[in-house]
Formats: structure tokens, sequence, C-alpha cells
């Protein structure tokens, strides 16, 4: 019995110094201050979700990158932003999209849930605090074991390859994700029936905490933020949490500059579906942003 | 029942204790099965029936310990064992936590002496049960769980596949069910071993088999064996010529088929591997292969070979039923897979992650192939490397788990 003790020690021990030095190697290399240094130029940051990721192609902002991430809630942008803000100080402006599926309850799910904890907990649970992780620990135990030790294992590689793969992303046109596949007759059908939801509206109080600490680190480094919504499809309608939303906009940031491109004209081939353009669309918008900011 | 003063009432409390056993796992188990088939079957005659039918969740592994509850009362009717009558041992039999859900389905004859004797702690036992449960962490975590997301995928949505890309589903639902069955099994064993308690082995590489004889030796054997010791030898075994041996083998399969689950897919699935078996048993060359594959050689003979790639090939054919929803699905994708698509590359989402599955159950296969004389796959890995290397394997075992850790999903037979 005492060498069977001794031995599972001993094998465990060995376990447990690998996972602490490895969890020690992420901690001090994954995001080193060096890896998230941006080139001087860039003075813009757009932060966000699928819809800015795909919205604003940076061939046509100048001086702006786009670190917008699919399937991103506001926690994980929190710590994202601040990161890259305290490395950058030739930041000078944050665009935060903001826009009507960010406010519903939904999005906690996008916090918590385990498809979402297994990419997220990947690429930057360096970065979160502890009150963030026990957060996630709290709401979903077993999602968040299973993608933390998922994680130690998957970043052994980014450890001395591409670091900064994850944050340096510049938006999904720079990595040539996006496509030409334009709204169909048939998507624009339902998005028409789905006028007729019975919408019982919840929101994410966790997510809308999450995006007035975005705001409240941006105003106390003196860096102008300003909240914006990309455009969408005219048939996709927010009717049902348009109210609230705007409520929630007078309420928690109303000295926060607030740019509303929902209505933004962009043809029909321009939307890869209701909510996300195409490149073709991103360069209409692109280019009508760039002019919108820099005027 | 043993203090019956004649057989009659020894008979009596023998069947009262039977119907009572069955009676639970019908009701839960088969009773919406059989209103809806009756329904149906009445429908046939333009009469409309709802019956009603029971809104209750299955209770987890009822079909095992029915039938683990079911061989210590047929024991003692046949005075094989004494009545437990310390209260703590019988408690022990009945709920022996790594059995309870998915077996292997004990017997009393073999686990009662087991508890009642005073155990002593065994380090080499001991240690080969953490072998074997990280064995089969391996099989259900890192094989099972990701051949999983692809049968998942590929048979829900089999319209939309090419015969090529059915066939790859069936192969990975056949790794899945294996490595998922077994994998639980090795974690069961290993954890009782823990305890000093030898469990029934259940797998013994049933993929190498070379025939369908030796598949049904080599899996779910605590399954296989409780139904030839408790039901084909009652009925007569083969003593009775040819007619009562085909009768006997039909209704086992049968049976073992409807013990999974009250649908006729699993029916279709038992009758399917009777059919399989006939030609062994008529031409009695069941028991042709005892031994095991190509035993002190490292790879097997031609002959070998292709005996065993068509015996897994008979048995991926099978699990299309069993893992299908419906008969009709069933046909559907066998249409689909004798069809010209099967010519075809398979295309479907994630082939990326479908090649890693594939390398990593080929180097599993490998590894199953190396051990395939001992008890588990690495029950003796590396024994005569030294320790430190040994070590370092099951490190890399441990790292596998991790990094190749597929989606979480439910053990299969916890189903039934």
């Amino acid at each position: 019995m005492k060498k069977f003790c001794k031995d599972v020690s001993v094998f465990l021990f060995i376990i447990t110094t690998i996972v602490v030095v490895d969890v020690f190697l992420q901690k001090t290399l994954l995001f080193k201050d060096n890896n998230v240094k941006l080139t001087k130029n860039y003075s813009i940051l757009i932060l966000g979700h699928s819809h800015p990721a795909q919205a604003y192609d940076t061939n046509y902002i100048k001086n702006t990158i786009n670190m917008a991430t699919a399937g991103e809630a506001y926690l994980y942008t929190y710590f994202k932003a601040k990161k890259v803000i305290d490395n950058n100080s030739q930041i000078k402006k944050v665009f935060v999209e903001f826009t009507n599926n960010q406010i519903e309850k939904g999005m906690d799910n996008w916090i918590w849930d385990d498809v979402h904890l297994q990419y997220r907990i990947k690429e930057c649970w360096v970065l979160l605090d502890n009150e963030a992780l026990q957060l996630l620990y709290n709401k979903n135990p077993t999602g968040f074991i299973n993608a933390f030790s998922k994680s130690l294992f998957d970043n052994l590689g980014r450890l001395f390859v591409s670091k900064n793969a994850i944050i340096k992303r510049e938006g999904i046109h720079k990595i040539g994700a996006t496509d030409e596949i334009s709204i169909n007759n048939k998507q624009l059908s339902k998005l028409k029936s789905r006028k007729n939801l019975n919408y019982d509206l919840e929101i994410s109080d966790y997510n809308i905490f999450y995006l007035q600490k975005i705001v409240k680190y941006c105003q106390d480094k003196h860096i102008e933020v300003c909240l914006i919504r990309s455009p969408m499809h005219k048939n996709y309608d927010v009717s049902f949490t348009e109210h609230k939303f705007k409520e929630i906009l007078r309420t928690k940031f109303k000295n926060v500059e607030w740019l509303d491109n929902k209505d933004f004209p962009i043809p029909d081939k321009g939307f890869q579906d209701s909510e996300h353009l195409n490149s073709y669309g991103a360069k209409i918008y692109s280019q009508y942003f760039n002019k919108q900011i820099n005027k | 029942m043993s203090d019956a003063k004649n057989q009659n009432n020894k008979k009596f409390w023998f069947w009262l204790s039977i119907t009572i056993n069955l009676g639970f796992l019908g009701v839960f188990k088969y009773y919406n099965f059989f209103a809806a088939s009756f329904a149906d079957a009445i429908a046939n005659f333009g009469l409309q029936v709802n019956p009603w039918t029971l809104k209750v969740i299955l209770p987890v592994g009822i079909s095992f310990y029915t039938f683990h509850g079911l061989s210590y009362v047929i024991d003692i009717y046949k005075d094989r064992i004494k009545v437990e009558k310390n209260f703590i041992d019988y408690s022990v039999f009945v709920s022996f936590f790594p059995l309870l859900v998915a077996g292997p389905i004990e017997r009393a004859t073999h686990l009662l002496p087991q508890i009642q004797k005073k155990r002593t702690f065994n380090y080499v036992k001991a240690v080969d049960g953490l072998r074997q449960i990280l064995w089969g962490l391996f099989k259900k975590i890192v094989i099972a769980d990701n051949c999983a997301e692809f049968a998942n995928m590929i048979f829900d949505n089999h319209i939309a596949y090419s015969g090529s890309t059915l066939l790859l589903g069936a192969v990975f639902f056949a790794f899945q069910i294996y490595g998922d069955f077994s994998g639980y099994s090795d974690i069961a064993l290993g954890t009782a071993r823990l305890f000093g308690i030898d469990l029934l082995r259940n797998f013994a590489f049933p993929y190498f088999s070379r025939d369908i004889a030796e598949f049904w030796r080599r899996w779910h054997i605590s399954l296989s064996s409780w139904f030839r010791d408790y039901l084909y030898i009652p009925l007569g075994g083969s003593k009775g010529g040819m007619w009562m041996k085909v009768r006997n083998t039909f209704i086992i399969f049968l049976v073992s088929g409807f013990w999974h689950g009250a649908n006729w897919t699993f029916i279709a699935w038992g009758f399917l591997n009777a059919l399989y078996i006939m030609p062994s048993i008529i031409f009695n060359t069941n028991r042709n292969n005892m031994d095991i594959v190509a035993r002190g050689k490292y790879l097997p003979s031609l002959k070998e070979f292709f005996q065993i790639a068509m015996t897994f090939s008979l048995t991926v054919f099978a699990w299309i039923f069993f893992r299908s929803d419906s008969l009709s699905q069933a046909f559907e994708i066998i249409t689909r897979i004798l069809s010209k698509t099967t010519l075809t590359i398979p295309e479907f989402r994630g082939l990326y992650k479908a090649l890693v599955t594939l390398m990593l159950t080929v180097f599993f296969i490998i590894l199953e192939w190396i051990g395939r004389e001992n008890d588990f796959a690495i029950q003796k890995f590396g024994f005569k490397w030294k320790r430190s290397f040994r070590w370092m394997f099951y490190l890399v075992i441990v790292f596998f788990i991790f990094y190749f850790a597929g989606k979480e999903q439910v053990f299969i037979y916890f189903n039934f």
C-alpha cells in the first residue's frame, strides 16, 4: 500500500508539475507585452463580435485595426481591449459594436456555455482576472474545467509559434474567411416570419456590465470610445428589442458617443446574411465609414 | 426460496422473483414499445387506438442490474450458491458501483465469494487497475468521443451524404461503440481491481475476430455468456439436434437485440447477427477460432487478415441497424451505400478533424494489436522498458486524453 501510494503520488506530482510549468509558461509568454504591440500607425481600434468582424475592412479605413471576433462576448472583449490598450499608447479611439442581440439573455451563453468556453478559454484565459475566472467556473464548472484543461495542452504550440495570432487578428477580411455569399430569398422570408415572434425579452446583465467596463476603462485612459451599430439588412426586424436597447443606451451609456449605421444602404448582394456583410458589402461600408470618421 | 418446504414452494418463489425482476424491466423499458406496436397493428385493420403510454425516464442501467439480480435468483434456485444472509455483502453485490450502470453483468457465483472473503491490498492488482482505467479513459475520451462527433453528424443527416460518407460514418460508429463500451468496462474493471475485486472480462479485442462466432465470444462477453448460461442452455442448447440449435441461436440473438432497447432496429441487428452466425452453427465451425489470432507473431497471415476484414465488414454492416433511429433509416443508408455514390470520395464538414480521428484510431488499433494477448492492450506494454520510459508512455497517454479529447458524450450503454 505504501509503495502504491508513493508511486501514485510521484506520478501525480509529475503531472501536476507539468501543468504548473505549462500554466506558468502560458501566463508569462503567451501575451507578453511585446507580443501585443501594434505598429505605430494604428490609432483606431474596432472591437465586437461577428458583425463588426465582417463589416469593417481595414484596407479601406485609415489607421484602423479590426480585432472584432465572431461569437465574442464583452467579458472577453474587455480583457483583450485592456491588454491592447495598455501596450499601445498610440490608440486614440475605440469603436465597440453594440447591436440589439448583445443585450439579449442569450449572450450569457456566449460567456459560459460549453462551446464558447472551449474557444474563449483557449484564446484568452491568460488575460482574465480571478473575478472573471471565478464567474466562469461558478456558472459552468464542468465546461470551465474541460475547456481549461484542454487549453493547457492546446496552447502548448502557441507558446513557441504564433503567440500573438489571436490578439493581432485583424478582422475577418485580412484572414480571408469572408466570401461573396449573398443573402437569398429563403433567408429573407425567414426574417419576415421572425417579425411575428412573440418575444419575451430578457436581458444579459453580465454582457452589459462588461461593456460598461470597456467604456470605463477607455475613459479612464483618456481614449475616445464610441458605441457603434453596423449595417443590418432592412428586413432584419429589431423592433422587438429596440425599445429596451435604446433604454439601455440612454441609461447606462448616456455620456458615450453613439454612431448608428444600422440603416446604411447596402444592396442585398452586399449581405452574407441578415446581420453580416460579405466582402462586397464590407468594402462599400468601410469606404463610407472611413469618410465618416475622418471628416 | 431457500427456506421453501417443498419443490413447488421453491418454484413459486422463484417465478415470483423472476416476474418481479422482469416486470420492472418490462414496464419501464418495453411497455411503450408494445403499446405503440399494438396500436400500429390494430391500425392495419382500420381501428384507431391511442394507448396510454408511460412518460418516465428510463432508469439508468436497468437492463444491467436486472440481469445481475436475475443471475442471483437463478443460481440460488439451481443450488449453485447459498443465500447470502449478510445484508451488507448482499447490498454490495447488488449495488457495487463500478458495474451498476453499464456492467459487466456479474454472476453471483463469481462476485459474491469475492465480496465475502477478506481482501488485502495487492500492489500488482492495484497498479494493473490504474493502467486499465487509463486505457479505458483513452478509449472513451479520445477514440469514442471523437468518432461520435462524425458518426452522429453523418447518421443524423444521412439524407445529405453519399454512400462513401455513410460507410465511413458506419465505421466511425463501429469504433465509437467499441471505444465507448469497452472503455467503460475497462474503467469499471480497473476501479474494481483497486478494491481487490476481479470483475468478469467484457471485451477481448473483438475487432480482431476471424469469424462471427469468435466475435461474439469477444464482444460484451458478460452478456453473451449470461444468455448462454441462463437462456441458451436451459432451452436445450445444442443437445437436441440441428433444429433446436438453430432455433435457440435465433432466440438468444433476438432476445439480445431486444435487451438493448425497445426498437425494431435492435431486433433487426440481433436477427442479422443470428443470420451471420448460422453457417458456422450448421457446419459446426463455430469453434474453429478459439485461440488468439496470430499468437506470438507480429502480423496475421494473409488468410487471417482477410478473415478479420470480412468479419469487421459484416459487423459494421450490422451496426447500421443498431445506430439507426428506425428501420427505414437503416434501409435508406444501406441503399445509398450499395449505390454508385460509394465510389466517390467522402465529403462532410470537418474533414481535417476526421483525418486526425482516423489517425488516432489507427494508432489505437496498432496498440490493441500489440497487446491482444493480454486482458487489455497496455496491460504489459513497456514492461521490458526502464520504469522512466514506461511512465513516459503513460504520460503520453494522459497527454493524448487532454489534447485529443472529443466533445463530451454520454456513454451509449447508459441508455440500456
